[in-house]
């Protein structure tokens, strides 16, 4: 009974690793190894993952079926762990019989004999090639991108989720000063510029933790004596789970257009002195009038004088009008001097100070009026308020005004009806003063280039072409504006001044 | 490959000369937190989680390229050359001193000195060989890692810190061993307790200091002074620090350690 019920059991558990072993053909690459390491026997899966046919491989070395890297890997590392009875397990790769390659990840189980030698070792394997495939590729993305990053002209700033600094690229580098080494976490802070460091620290950590735009230029102290200008750009991205990379900066080296605008900006300089002396040179002739005048008075006035200082001096009456009439004269030719120094001086460093209309108008006019009379060119006044008051560096608007009506001058001189109004307007918060000539305007196609610099209507040597664009840029320095009247029949132009201090930006 | 992503590797100190510390399995670069502010005054202290380890990314695991210690080198290699240092300091703790040592093999100028802390090149005994472990214990051990990796972690933390007097140390690394995602902390523990590294040891060409604790079942004196005899230039300091964790246990004794060598000139 009992030998009768051990043989059904007996007969029942081989039916069962029957099964077992059916089940695990069916997915598992299986294979018994000699204690030598050749193979003795491989299940249809291997057969079918690898092509080869059962002879084919049978009594090979295993390692001969690994590719270069797998078969290193299992005679120095592998043979020596399982000859001492201990199971591996890791990935292998397998070359097939088309030479192609295939993933495993493998089992390989050392069976001991009863006296501790080996018997053989079970192979037990399951395909991994797709799987070993998307790590590859996506570990080519990443040598991919970075390799972008390294060859971009522009500056990388890879940063993790709290903002610190995980990656920079070659030109990042370049352009900073600053070493990885240096720059990680927030290191890369030290290499801003120390007057842009506060602005450039608030502009990231508003970026990181309230999502506002960083949209920044600023500077870096690259070593002790090169300052280099950026602008940068940063955007949060989600990158694939367990990565630590958020934010990506880019940055763009503006040295060389910051210092071209520098060198733009002494050259504007340059050409407004040239310009004003040019202007100088052509105003010396009416200038000269303007003081022939009053020393003709002079002389008048002194020799009266000499006439009336005698013993019997019939009316001292008239000798004091006399002498005060010199005053008043000295006083005129004074006003015109003062004039004369303002204007060849430069003012573009002055401050903005509240500066009365009248004060403005009178200056410049003293520097030209005599001019119009001898030329016979009505110059108008039109009434205004005493009290208007700009915000303004006076001597440029008093050079920018001078230029105005010296043009105005020129396009009349030769006309029929010579006349030149300036006006001034109460305008709110501005102040527009319009010089208008009795010209029949500057023709359409002309007028868009009259603003460029060097564009001229005058004969040569009698103007730089500079002066609409210069006087241009005063007003917008002056946050106000200079432009063409196209409504008006007659030549005008409208200079508009803020009365009060305008916060720049 | 953004490499500083991938090991989450971080730089502090005021220092100019760089020493990388590298933590020993199943643990993260805060392991060395007890250590590292004693350095920062005079160096510069670069710290990295293996990947796998901590705050690394996972994802860049491998099974293939991370089935040696050699795997974990070439990352140790691709961090010093991405932060351009040369003639640095290592210090690295249990198996990372071996990886420490296979990278100053292949990149001799990367290294200037090797700390290591308790190293062992291989942890079974075979002939002469004092590894510490039989095939057999090493074989049941990493049948447990795989059926049961917490009762694993649970029962062999203890036993690696040692110190029984301050159980809160061994609940910290059972902390650590636990935070490590399974799978990897199973194949780590695989590629780290069947590594025999023996045979590279001679070719090192850089001078180093062996931390031997005592009582250290993982690496036991008998290996300190085996390394001693194979690792050319080698220094060997037994210290009273007892376990496998100094540098948790002794922060003190291991700074001074590590100060005193590194004065010499």
């Amino acid at each position: 009974m009992s030998a009768k019920l051990a043989n059904y059991l007996q007969k029942d558990e081989f039916e069962r690793i029957r099964e077992l072993q059916y089940a695990v053909d069916q997915f598992a690459l299986i294979g018994l190894i000699q204690p030598h390491g050749a193979l003795a026997h491989a299940n249809e899966k291997f057969l079918r993952v690898s092509g080869f046919a059962h002879e084919e491989i049978c009594k090979q070395p295993f390692h001969n079926l690994l590719c270069d890297e797998s078969r290193k890997l299992f005679v120095e590392h592998v043979m020596p762990i399982l000859s001492r009875g201990i199971t591996w397990k890791g990935e292998l790769c397998h070359v097939a019989r088309n030479h192609m390659h295939f993933w495993t990840e493998a089992t390989i189980v050392p069976i001991l004999n009863a006296d501790h030698s080996l018997r053989h070792y079970h192979f037990i394997a399951f395909e991994v090639t797709e799987r070993k495939a998307v790590e590859q590729s996506l570990t080519n993305n990443s040598i991919f991108f970075t390799k972008l990053m390294e060859l971009a002209p522009i500056g990388f700033f890879l940063a993790d989720i709290d903002g610190r600094c995980t990656y920079i690229n070659k030109i990042w580098s370049e352009t900073s000063g600053c070493r990885l080494r240096q720059a990680l976490g927030v290191g890369w802070l030290q290499a801003v510029f120390r007057d842009d460091r506060p602005m450039v620290e608030e502009a990231w950590n508003q970026f990181i933790q309230n999502d506002r735009a960083f949209n920044c230029e600023y500077r870096y102290q690259h070593g002790s004596d090169r300052i280099v200008w950026v602008v940068a750009t940063a955007e949060r991205v989600d990158f694939a789970l367990n990565t630590r990379t958020r934010f990506i900066r880019v940055e763009k080296d503006l040295t060389e257009r910051r210092e071209n605008e520098q060198l733009i900006n002494e050259q504007r300089a340059q050409i407004v002195a040239a310009s004003k002396m040019s202007a100088l040179g052509e105003m010396a002739g009416g200038i000269a009038h303007e003081i022939n005048n009053p020393l003709a008075i002079l002389q008048l006035r002194a020799r009266q004088i000499i006439q009336l200082v005698r013993p019997d001096m019939p009316s001292i009456e008239r000798l004091i009008q006399a002498a005060e009439n010199i005053r008043q004269t000295t006083d005129r030719i004074a006003a015109i001097v003062r004039s004369l120094r303002a204007i060849a001086r430069e003012g573009h460093g002055d401050p903005f100070l509240r500066t009365p209309i009248r004060a403005l108008v009178d200056d410049t006019l003293e520097l030209c009026a005599a001019r119009f009379k001898s030329h016979d060119i009505m110059l108008r006044i039109t009434p205004f308020s005493p009290h208007l008051e700009v915000s303004c560096r006076s001597v440029e608007l008093l050079q920018l005004l001078l230029n105005l009506l010296n043009n105005a001058f020129y396009a009349v001189e030769h006309l029929q009806e010579r006349w030149v109004e300036v006006g001034v307007h109460d305008r709110g918060d501005d102040v527009e003063i319009w010089i208008t000539d009795s010209g029949a305007g500057i023709p359409p196609e002309l007028q868009d280039k009259i603003f460029q610099p060097f564009y001229t209507t005058k004969p040569i040597g009698n103007g730089t072409g500079l002066g609409l664009s210069i006087s241009r840029a005063v007003a917008l320095d002056h946050h106000g504006d200079l432009w063409l009247d196209r409504e008006c029949p007659h030549t005008r132009f409208v200079l508009k001044i803020p009365k009060h201090p305008v916060e720049s930006a | 490959m953004n490499i500083i992503d991938r090991n989450n590797v971080t730089v502090r100190g005021q220092g100019s000369q760089p020493i990388l510390f590298s933590h020993g399995y199943g643990c993260d670069q805060t392991i060395w937190r007890l250590v590292t502010p004693a350095f920062e005054q005079d160096y510069e202290v670069i710290l990295f989680d293996h990947v796998g380890a901590g705050k690394s990314d996972t994802s860049k695991y491998n099974r293939s390229k991370y089935s040696t210690l050699q795997g974990y080198a070439d990352d140790v290699i691709e961090i010093g050359e991405r932060l351009e240092i040369t003639d640095g300091i290592f210090v690295g703790h249990s198996v990372s001193s071996i990886i420490g040592i296979l990278a100053a093999i292949k990149k001799p100028r990367l290294f200037s000195k090797l700390i290591l802390v308790g190293p062992s090149p291989c942890y079974f005994n075979e002939n002469d060989y004092i590894g510490g472990f039989t095939y057999e214990a090493i074989s049941d051990m990493l049948r447990l890692v795989e059926s049961n990796y917490e009762t694993w972690a649970k029962s062999m933390a203890p036993l690696i810190m040692g110190n029984p007097d301050h159980p809160e140390l061994a609940e910290e690394l059972i902390e650590n061993f636990c935070s490590t995602k399974p799978e990897i902390a199973k194949h780590l523990a695989h590629v780290t307790f069947l590594s025999d590294n023996r045979s590279d040891m001679p070719q090192l060409q850089v001078p180093s200091l062996i931390l031997q604790c005592s009582k250290d079942v993982i690496a036991p004196e008998t290996v300190g002074r085996y390394l001693h005899k194979v690792l050319k230039e080698s220094e060997l300091h037994i210290m009273q620090a007892t376990g496998h964790c100094p540098h948790l246990s002794a922060p003190h004794e291991t700074i001074e350690a590590i100060h005193h060598y590194l004065k010499q000139a």
